[in-house]
Order: structure tokens, then C-alpha cells, then sequence
């Protein structure tokens, strides 16, 4: 199933297009929305949830159609924008009970739900406090406390993790990995930081001009091709290089135990080549593995 | 997410309780509105002191009622002072300036918009919830103090007696009441929504009250009259003239008291007066509405 579906949408701001003839669909899960500054990721989430008008094309966020029913979509899905917000003059449990009557919550229940909430991002007894007193941490944490406290089905975080130190970015992508995981909330990860998607998301979708580059899991998006393997031996050996190069592959590297090996891209039993060479020169495979690259090389890739 | 061993379970659950997509919805917003107001001490003192004028006129009523008529060429009858304490606006509008002039702007600062739309409410419903919640406190301090008089006056002078030379005054209340609460929180609303800074607006809506009070005052003298209801007329044409202008016609008396020595004593024409009421509340709720919204859009 999915939570999202796009057709040919499209997103201008005047002459600017900022989203262009965008089609894919978002399945459950967490997800990566990965793209450079610019590349049109806030304003994808803006019209998903019907704060701007598409100027072409259209979807459906949890089944109802983002152009007609915005409202019917923000009731069950949950926001934490990118930049600094709050309700002025409200403690922490005050703003967040109110996002919960907002929501449509009865005023008893979203009060309940607003300690559960904050209690579970960490604020404590610094609930009772005035947001505008909070560290960008704890802001950070009320943000995403008022994007929950709904029961939200779907939640859009849009770069979460912006401004906290190493400890507070940890905890913080340890909640988004926990409430995305097991707990029936499908998350929209926005971020151009990508050890941050890589820590918590399962698929990524790559943006870049508006446009969309591509659309895969994590592990996939991260092989390089089918015909290149990384693998470990044991011990170092001097003669496996030449065992596997007269099976046909090329060695691309070798440092002491490691290899990168390519095969022809029709050879049909690469790793049984892998271990009978291994086995020709008394060599032992650990691992053996399809190449990977880093995210951030698979991302260069895709808006290059 | 605490690391410790909770005594309760404090992992993150999802709600499965209540959620209703409410037709007044908002009304979440002007309840949040009222409690955050409430909470301001400066409210309660200038509610005081606003009401301070009337306690004014309830003793004079109290003391005529001993004296049999004296002084009444000065005060006038009961609607002319009536009308004489309601035109000292000048505490309702510092009570509308301190509840209505963050009443967006605030939220502006603090980017709370996208938190508001982000849920289920339309642009009219925010509007309409921020709009709602200053009118309802401005209509009160008007409303309250001028009940507490009415009434006074009505048991006083026999409720029977009352209903026969002063009735409409009952029938009036809520639109002495409701006019300026409109006209207050339309404009601050429409004010608000294009600032980032509350006590700016409270500086441009003060300046443009009181501006145009003084302007009103200066075209009257400047424009030769034929006649003084137009130049009665011309005195009014200020937010605060329209006020206590619409309030003359209604309860059909022009002010008595101190009012009496200050300004003119004939009521001025309705039609003009109305329409310029008109005008500010359409134009400051339009003006509110153009530019509430989620995103920033820049356009280039």
C-alpha cells in the first residue's frame, strides 16, 4: 500500500517552477526525500498536505485527493517544519494540547496525549516551561512533539535535525527511527544531510530541480552495478589475484584482504567463480557481497 | 525517549482515541485566544479603569435621583449621558491594542502559521478564531459596564417608566457593544496580519485612530458648514467619530456631560457613518485574508 501517490504534479511559484511533472508514489514506511537546497523538497510536502495550489497534475496523500480534501489529509498526517515555530505565550504542554485541538482532539484527551508525548521526546518537567525559553534542541523536540500528538498516520519532518549538537541529532533520529518502525506511523523524511537518512530511512526518493532522479531502497540505491563485488578474505594471498582474474574478472582493487572484482556482465556464476578461485589458491571468503558505494556517491550519481 | 527503566510505559504509542473534523473549528482558536488574554493582568486594570467612568455616571445617577433635576441642563437626560460616557473610548481601545495588535503578528514572528494550517483548519477558520476572540473581549468591556448602568437606570426610574421614555436603549445595547468590538478587531486583524511585530501595530493603529480623529476635527473647522448636523457630520469622519456617531443615532440623543462642551450637540448623519463602519470592517478582514497563509511565497 501506499501513502502517497503523485501524477505529473506540478508546483509554481509565479514564473518559478518549483516542483516539476512529478510522478511516484510513496510507499509505507520511512522514506528519505533527499535533494540538495532547492531541489523543491519543502514545497513537495507544502502541496502534499494542500498549502500551495499544483499548477498541474495532483495526488492522493492516505487516499484523499491533496487539491479537493487538504483537510481531511492534515487531520491525519502530521508537520514539523523546517523552520523555528511556535505558538507565542504557551508552555510546551499548553502548544502542544492546543496542536492537538487543532487537530480534533477533544480538549481532555489532547491534554493527556501532550504529556505522553513530551514526556516521550525527553522534555520532562521542562514541559512546563515557555517554548520561547527552550534551546533549539528542545524546540526541535516540541516541534515534533505538536507533529504526534495527533496519532498521526503519515508525518512529514522537514530536516529535523536542523541545528542540534551530535547528542541531540542521535536522539533525535533514534525517535524518528522508533516512531517510523513498528508503530504504525509512516514517516517522509526531508533532509539534505545524508547519514541522516541512511540512519533511519528504508527508501529514498532523490529530488533535484523539482524533478524527481530517482526512487529506490537504501541498500539498492547504494550498489554500484550487479557486476561488482566486494569481498574478504580471510588472510592476505598473494595468488588470489591471478585465480580470480583467469575467471574472468578484473580486479579494480586490492588492499591487504579486500577486493573490489568486476565480471563480464553476462557471467552467469560470479560468486561461484569467487569461491572456486579462493579454493584453487587455499584461501578463505568472508565476505562476499554486491559493491557498495556511500549514499553520498550514490546521490552525487543521481543529480548529476 | 527516556533511556531509563520507566515505571510507566513511556515508548511512543499511537492515539487511537477521539478526532473530529469539527465545523466550528474555530472556535479552538478563539477559546485560546480568550485564555491567553485572560491571563494578561493589563486587561483586568484597564477593564477597571474603563469602567471607571461609568461608576462615574451611576453616582451622578445616584445623587440626581436625591437633587430632583438639578444639573440636568449640564448632563442632559439619560441617553445624552449615556452617549457622554460611552464616546470616552479611549481604554476600550487600549484593551483592543493590547489583546488584538499580536493577536497575528505574534504568530507571524513565530512562524506559528504553518503550525495553524498544518492542521486541519482553512484560512477562514483561523481568520474567523483570531477575529472572534477580540471582538468577544472588546464587546464585553463595552457590553458589561453598560448593562450594569442600564439596569441601574431601569429599576431606578421604575422598569415600566423605563421601558416608556427609554426602552431602545435596551434593544441598542448589543449594537453599542458590537460596533466598535467590530470595527476594533477588524482592523487590528487586518493590521496584525501584514506585521511581524505586535507593538508596531499597536503604534500604526493607535496613530491611525487618533490621526484621523485629528484630521476629522481639522476638516470640520476648515469646511465651511450649511448646516451643523453636516458639520456634525464631518466631526464624525474618524474611526472614533464613527463610533460615537453610530451610537448618537442609535440611542437618538447627542452626548451630555463633559462631552457636551467638547464636541457638537446635534447627532450627526447615520448613512456616511455606516458606511465608513463598513468599509474598515470588510477592509481590514480582506486585507487580514490576503495575507494569511502557510508559505512564503516569493514571486519572481
Amino acid at each position: 500500500m501506499h501513502v502517497a501517490d503523485l501524477r505529473g504534479l506540478t508546483v509554481a511559484y509565479g514564473n518559478k517552477v518549483a516542483v516539476q511533472d512529478f510522478t511516484c508514489s510513496i510507499p509505507e514506511g520511512c522514506i528519505g526525500l533527499l535533494g540538495p537546497n532547492g531541489a523543491g523538497k519543502s514545497t513537495l510536502i507544502r502541496a502534499l498536505l494542500g498549502f500551495v495550489d499544483p499548477a498541474g497534475g495532483g495526488g492522493t496523500v492516505l487516499g484523499h485527493n491533496i487539491a479537493t480534501h487538504p483537510l481531511e489529509i492534515r487531520m491525519n498526517v502530521g508537520l514539523m517544519p523546517e523552520m523555528d515555530c511556535h505558538i507565542p505565550g504557551m508552555t510546551a504542554v499548553e502548544f502542544t494540547a492546543y496542536a492537538g485541538e487543532l487537530s480534533g482532539m477533544p480538549r481532555e484527551q489532547a491534554m493527556r496525549r501532550a504529556h505522553e508525548v513530551l514526556e516521550y521526546c525527553g522534555l520532562g518537567e521542562a514541559r512546563y516551561r515557555n517554548i520561547e525559553t527552550y534551546s533549539t534542541g528542545m524546540k526541535q523536540k516540541a516541534k515534533l512533539a505538536q507533529a504526534v500528538v495527533h496519532g498521526p498516520k503519515l508525518l512529514f519532518l522537514d530536516e529535523p535535525t536542523n541545528g542540534l549538537d551530535p547528542a541531540g541529532r542521535d536522539e533525535m533520529l533514534a525517535m524518528i527511527k522508533d516512531i517510523s518502525h513498528g508503530k504504525g506511523v509512516n514517516v517522509v523524511l526531508s533532509s539534505h544531510l545524508l547519514p541522516d537518512i541512511e540512519k533511519t530511512c528504508d527508501e529514498v526518493i532523490v529530488m533535484h530541480n523539482g524533478k524527481l532522479r530517482a526512487q529506490e531502497s537504501v541498500k539498492t540505491i547504494r550498489v554500484v552495478g550487479t557486476s561488482l563485488y566486494d569481498l574478504e578474505l580471510k588472510l592476505p594471498n598473494d595468488g588470489f589475484s591471478d585465480a580470480i582474474t583467469r575467471k574472468s574478472a578484473k580486479v579494480i582493487h586490492n588492499f591487504s584482504t579486500r577486493y573490489r572484482v568486476e565480471f563480464p556482465a553476462d557471467f552467469p556464476t560470479p560468486t561461484r567463480a569467487v569461491f572456486e578461485a579462493a579454493k584453487e589458491v587455499g584461501a578463505q571468503v568472508r565476505v562476499l557481497a554486491h559493491a557498495q558505494r556511500s549514499l553520498e556517491e550514490a546521490f552525487l550519481e543521481a543529480v548529476q | 525517549m527516556s533511556q531509563q527503566a520507566p515505571i510507566a510505559d513511556l515508548s511512543y504509542r499511537n492515539y487511537d482515541g477521539p478526532k473530529t473534523l469539527k465545523t466550528a473549528r474555530w472556535w479552538v482558536i478563539t477559546l485560546s485566544g480568550l485564555r491567553v488574554s485572560f491571563k494578561k493582568k493589563g486587561l483586568w486594570i484597564m477593564f477597571g479603569v474603563s469602567s471607571l467612568s461609568y461608576l462615574f455616571m451611576l453616582f451622578m445617577m445616584f445623587t440626581q435621583s436625591f437633587t430632583q433635576g438639578m444639573g440636568d441642563d449640564m448632563l442632559g437626560g439619560f441617553r445624552e449621558q449615556l452617549v457622554g460616557t460611552y464616546s470616552n473610548a479611549f481604554w476600550p481601545l487600549m484593551i483592543a491594542l493590547l489583546v488584538g495588535s499580536g493577536s497575528i503578528a505574534a504568530d507571524n514572528r513565530a512562524n506559528a502559521l504553518q503550525v495553524y494550517l498544518a492542521k486541519p483548519l482553512s484560512k477562514r477558520d483561523y481568520l474567523i478564531g483570531k477575529w472572534l476572540y477580540i471582538f468577544m473581549i472588546i464587546f464585553a468591556v463595552y457590553f458589561l459596564p453598560l448593562l450594569v448602568v442600564v439596569l441601574y437606570r431601569a429599576f431606578d426610574a421604575g422598569f415600566v417608566d423605563f421601558i416608556r421614555s427609554d426602552g431602545r436603549v435596551f434593544a441598542v445595547l448589543p449594537l453599542l457593544a458590537g460596533l466598535p468590538a467590530a470595527l476594533h478587531a477588524s482592523v487590528l486583524v487586518g493590521i496584525s496580519a501584514w506585521n511581524k511585530t505586535p507593538w508596531i501595530v499597536g503604534v500604526i493603529y493607535a496613530g491611525v485612530y487618533f490621526f484621523s480623529s485629528i484630521f476629522a476635527l481639522v476638516l470640520s473647522s476648515a469646511i465651511d458648514s450649511t448646516s451643523a448636523v453636516t458639520d456634525s457630520t464631518l466631526q464624525h469622519l474618524s474611526i472614533e467619530g464613527v463610533i460615537s456617531g453610530v451610537a448618537q443615532n442609535l440611542l437618538g440623543a447627542a452626548p451630555g456631560g463633559i462631552a457636551r462642551a467638547l464636541s457638537q450637540s446635534t447627532v450627526p448623519a447615520a448613512t456616511p457613518l455606516l458606511l465608513i463602519a463598513a468599509v474598515l470592517i470588510i477592509g481590514g478582514i480582506l486585507a487580514a485574508r490576503a495575507r494569511i497563509r502557510a508559505v512564503e511565497v516569493v514571486q519572481g
